[in-house]
């Protein structure tokens, strides 16, 4: 059963306008989610990392099997027009791994292209019982960067050894962000055990309409200690917006300004205040753009919040 | 209970397939691509290992033996390793695999090709489903992507791609004479339609599930039938 409410202290820090610090109210006040719905903006939502100040637009790009297309020229431009929209519409950051076959050269083959090496905020990881810093110095290869702004562990693979590896590589400057991630609610009580004890800036997690583990304890514990929240699966893989196809959006879909059923659940993704960044997956440069409107005017406030996640989950 | 066995235990294996049917689909249009006019050779011989098996004349055992190891050979270079390994890690398993079975096709060829000849006397069952499967090996399964709606571009050709080689090869196995050596041929060929069929159900692809996990079964049931035979 999803968890209600939102036990989670809002704080000024984490919302921002067209990247201007704009302080919407004091911390601990649910009602502040009220406050974020009322505003408006053609600017996509930037949100702040706590731990170092940096600004990311809040939609972000995953890369999760739709960047997966081996060497196939045709869809290699394909995913790079897919990364112009995203660029073009205000998204920064992207958001791969090794795990994920072909998809971090095919993101390096792109920004090659669109020449926006320096626009990106790369998300990578490190996904190895091996050698991590060899595979990382591979996926730089790939993106052809030299430096990540953040860099997680996969699914908590071999954490006790990477973590601490990536510390020294942001301490010397070679590193901007440090995280963990888990998926589809895998491994959450160790998840929560290395949040609590480890120095990250980062986590990276599911949560959806569908998919409100997270509320229990991972996000609150992510906004005591500070952490920004990345959100995978935002549409399970496409199958949440393949069931809700055909469906008509409720009048609730207006209020927010919601044209789609896939901006709706992003905008109740990004209404949880411990929510930093979503990371949908797409093939269509239109979607790309969509994906990155969800972040321009009004959130849901908590009320409404309890109806989206009820009405998708009765449909 | 190890983390890492914890963690492999919670993918599922729609989890575990890192590309869409889309760019899957698309392996086929590009191998053709590379492979052009290889296609026309490819059926021919295809055409010559049904003749050979129906009618056996001279060296056919060699001869099958030999296109059987040269599409392997193929399939395990050009699909598997250059086209298919970049999206998905576990095929470069499947090429070196590919590359074993083509060694022992052709090392049977040459040094034991009475192990290949066409047997009836072991029951016409098995030599049956083995000619229906080598000729929708080579004849009918290029025909499911246009089929299926998909590009003539996207067509699985026998000798260029592996679940028609695959099935082929079961099809010309079933009819041979039983024995250690032939469980041993058909084992890679039969594991590959059992992992293609499990592949294409993962991704929803019904239509092209439906010919691995049938020619896997089909092979299961006639060497289950034969061993029964044998024994009385």
């Amino acid at each position: 059963m999803a968890a209600t409410g939102i036990p989670v202290p809002f704080t000024r820090r984490r919302l921002l306008i067209g990247g201007a610090a704009l302080a919407m109210a004091g911390a601990g006040a649910p009602e502040v989610a009220a406050t974020a719905a009322s505003v408006s903006s053609a600017v996509p939502l930037t949100r702040i990392i706590p731990s170092s100040g940096v600004a990311v637009p809040a939609v972000g790009l995953g890369s999760w099997i739709t960047f997966n297309v081996g060497g196939d020229e045709q869809l290699l431009r394909d995913c790079a027009a897919v990364m112009k929209a995203f660029f073009e519409a205000g998204g920064r950051m992207i958001d791969s791994s090794p795990m994920y076959g072909s998809s971090q050269a095919t993101i390096g083959f792109g920004l090659a292209r669109l020449k926006r090496q320096d626009a990106v905020f790369a998300a990578d990881k490190v996904w190895t019982q091996g050698d991590g810093a060899m595979q990382l110095d591979q996926s730089a290869r790939h993106w052809g960067l030299g430096r990540f702004d953040l860099l997680q562990v996969h699914n908590l693979v071999d954490w006790q050894r990477h973590l601490p590896m990536l510390r020294e590589m942001k301490q010397a400057g070679q590193l901007g962000h440090v995280g963990i991630t888990t998926s589809q609610g895998r491994r959450h009580d160790e998840f929560e055990r290395v949040m609590a004890t480890q120095a990250l800036d980062c986590v990276q997690l599911t949560y959806n309409p569908v998919d409100r583990e997270a509320e229990a304890r991972l996000l609150p514990l992510a906004a005591e200690r500070g952490l920004a929240v990345i959100v995978n699966r935002p549409f399970r893989r496409g199958a949440l917006t393949r069931r809700l196809e055909g469906e008509p959006l409720p009048g609730w879909a207006a209020e927010i300004g919601a044209a789609t059923w896939a901006q709706a659940i992003l905008k109740f993704i990004l209404s949880h205040p411990a929510v930093t960044v979503a990371i949908p997956a797409t093939t269509r440069p239109a979607h790309a753009r969509e994906n990155v409107a969800a972040a321009t005017g009004p959130l849901p406030d908590r009320a409404l919040r309890e109806r989206i996640a009820a009405h998708i989950r009765d449909l | 209970m190890p983390a890492w066995w914890e963690t492999l235990t919670s993918y599922s294996p729609h989890d575990l397939l890192l590309f869409s049917e889309r760019v899957y689909w698309r392996l086929f249009a590009l191998n053709n691509e590379a492979l052009w006019p290889g296609q026309w050779p490819a059926l021919a011989a295809g055409l010559a290992l049904i003749v050979l098996t129906l009618r056996p004349v001279g060296r056919a055992e060699q001869v099958s033996g030999l296109i059987l190891a040269a599409a392997w050979a193929l399939v395990a270079w050009s699909f598997l390793w250059r086209y298919y390994a970049p999206i998905n890690p576990v095929a470069v398993y499947a090429a070196w695999l590919a590359g074993i079975e083509a060694a022992l096709l052709a090392g049977f060829a040459l040094v034991r090709p009475a192990m290949l000849v066409p047997d009836r006397s072991h029951g016409e069952a098995g030599r049956r489903i083995g000619l229906v499967l080598l000729f929708w090996a080579v004849v009918l399964h290029p025909l499911l992507a246009p089929l299926d709606g998909r590009p003539w571009m996207q067509a699985e050709i026998f000798a260029l791609t592996p679940d028609p080689t695959a099935l082929a090869t079961l099809g010309v196995l079933l009819a041979a004479s039983p024995g250690p050596a032939r469980l041993a041929l058909l084992a890679l060929p039969w594991l590959w339609c059992l992992a293609s069929a499990a592949t294409m159900l993962t991704l929803g692809a019904w239509s092209a599930a439906a010919p691995p996990a049938m020619a896997a079964m089909a092979v299961a049931l006639a060497l289950l039938a034969s061993r029964r035979g044998a024994r009385r």
